[in-house]
């Protein structure tokens, strides 16, 4: 089974007292937002993803890939000032009851969003924008994951 | 109210050292509000990742979003700080800072501002000290001159003889200005109960 990309979520979320961040422009079809500034010689990139799959192997994706990350801005010669991630994980669990026992139903998969702060020095804003953004396309387009099957517990 | 501002570079260790302090001045606390610590959390980005840390270890935070306190933010900080004491009632007040950040200059705000005074702890990270000194130069130097407290976190990354450089290193920021308290330390292990409580002493 797929990763599901969560329909709902708005293709560009408003943020208040953002007009110093640019947003960054994406097809419809990526369930994440980049935004990104450069401040005192530093480019500071916020995202935020959210999307439905199992959390310990999105736990797992999402290391490997912040390491691939660390890897590439070295690369570039960049310096990483910090990046932060946090993942928060809505697991869905239904009981029901009409006798006496209790019938358990765990959705099929856990609804993640998680948020990325960087803050990187000597590579340019954009430059850096454009890792994180291929970083994200990676993590929700490319991978299959196979989420923990539902059903009764 | 007692204000700290607990500063230094970008992955220092700021956050994992403030859950440790923060535990450590709620037990010691006999206050009877039920705020005793208040966090005020500075991120220079739109996201907070730290934060849920903080809260998810029971703390009451306060963010202040897209950008330094230091200096975009410095007109936001004081309304947030008295909004804080006359709401909470805390005994403590931990501002922790943006890695940019020169906590002089909030210390200096706030002193001017509201005539509140606050002490300085600035955590060093002594793995990238050596790294980063040269490219981040006036930053840094920003960031120990200023402090009353500083600890030199991920000692167990280091040798004890760059631990002695780094040292001297802050020794020349400070000259005459101050004489900070220094501290090794390693976040990721307790730090000894004496340590926390003279840190406590310093910011009563």
């Amino acid at each position: 089974m797929n990763m599901r990309k969560k329909s709902s979520i708005p293709k560009y979320q408003k943020n208040f007292n953002d007009s110093d961040f640019k947003q960054n422009s994406f097809s419809d079809s990526v369930p994440f937002q980049v935004t990104s500034k450069t401040e005192t010689s530093a480019a500071i990139i916020s995202a935020e993803c959210t999307l439905l799959a199992d959390h310990n192997q999105m736990a797992a994706l999402l290391c490997s890939h912040l390491e691939k990350l660390a890897e590439q801005l070295n690369e570039k010669g960049a310096f990483i000032g910090h990046i932060k991630a946090s993942m928060d994980v809505h697991t869905l669990n239904v009981f029901s009851l009409t006798d006496k026992t209790v019938n358990q139903v765990k959705g099929k998969s856990d609804e993640i969003t998680f948020n990325l702060a960087a803050i990187l020095f000597l590579i340019e804003e954009q430059e850096a924008v454009k890792l994180v953004t291929d970083m994200l396309k990676e993590i929700t387009n490319n991978q299959t994951i196979e989420p923990e099957t539902g059903g009764v517990i | 109210m007692k204000i700290l501002i607990l500063g230094g570079f970008l992955g220092s260790g700021k956050t994992t050292i403030l859950l440790q302090l923060a535990q450590y001045l709620t037990e010691a606390s006999d206050t009877a509000s039920d705020s005793k610590i208040v966090i005020l959390e500075n991120e220079a980005g739109q996201k907070s990742i730290d934060n849920k840390l903080l809260e998810s270890s029971g703390l009451f935070v306060k963010t202040l979003f897209n950008g330094c306190i230091c200096c975009s933010l410095s007109g936001e900080i004081v309304p947030a700080i008295i909004k804080i004491e006359e709401t909470c009632h805390p005994e403590w007040l931990i501002i922790e800072t943006t890695g940019l950040a020169y906590p002089g200059m909030i210390q200096e705000n706030l002193k001017k501002a509201i005539w509140m005074d606050s002490v300085i702890c600035t955590v060093v990270d002594s793995f990238r000290w050596k790294r980063f000194l040269t490219p981040m130069y006036e930053l840094i130097k920003g960031q120990v001159s200023d402090a009353d407290i500083i600890f030199l976190n991920k000692k167990d990354l280091v040798e004890s003889t760059v631990l002695d450089e780094i040292k001297q290193d802050i020794a020349v920021f400070q000259k005459e200005k101050k004489q900070a308290l220094c501290f090794c330390v390693s976040a990721l292990e307790p730090i000894p109960p004496e340590i926390l409580n003279t840190v406590r002493e310093v910011i009563s």
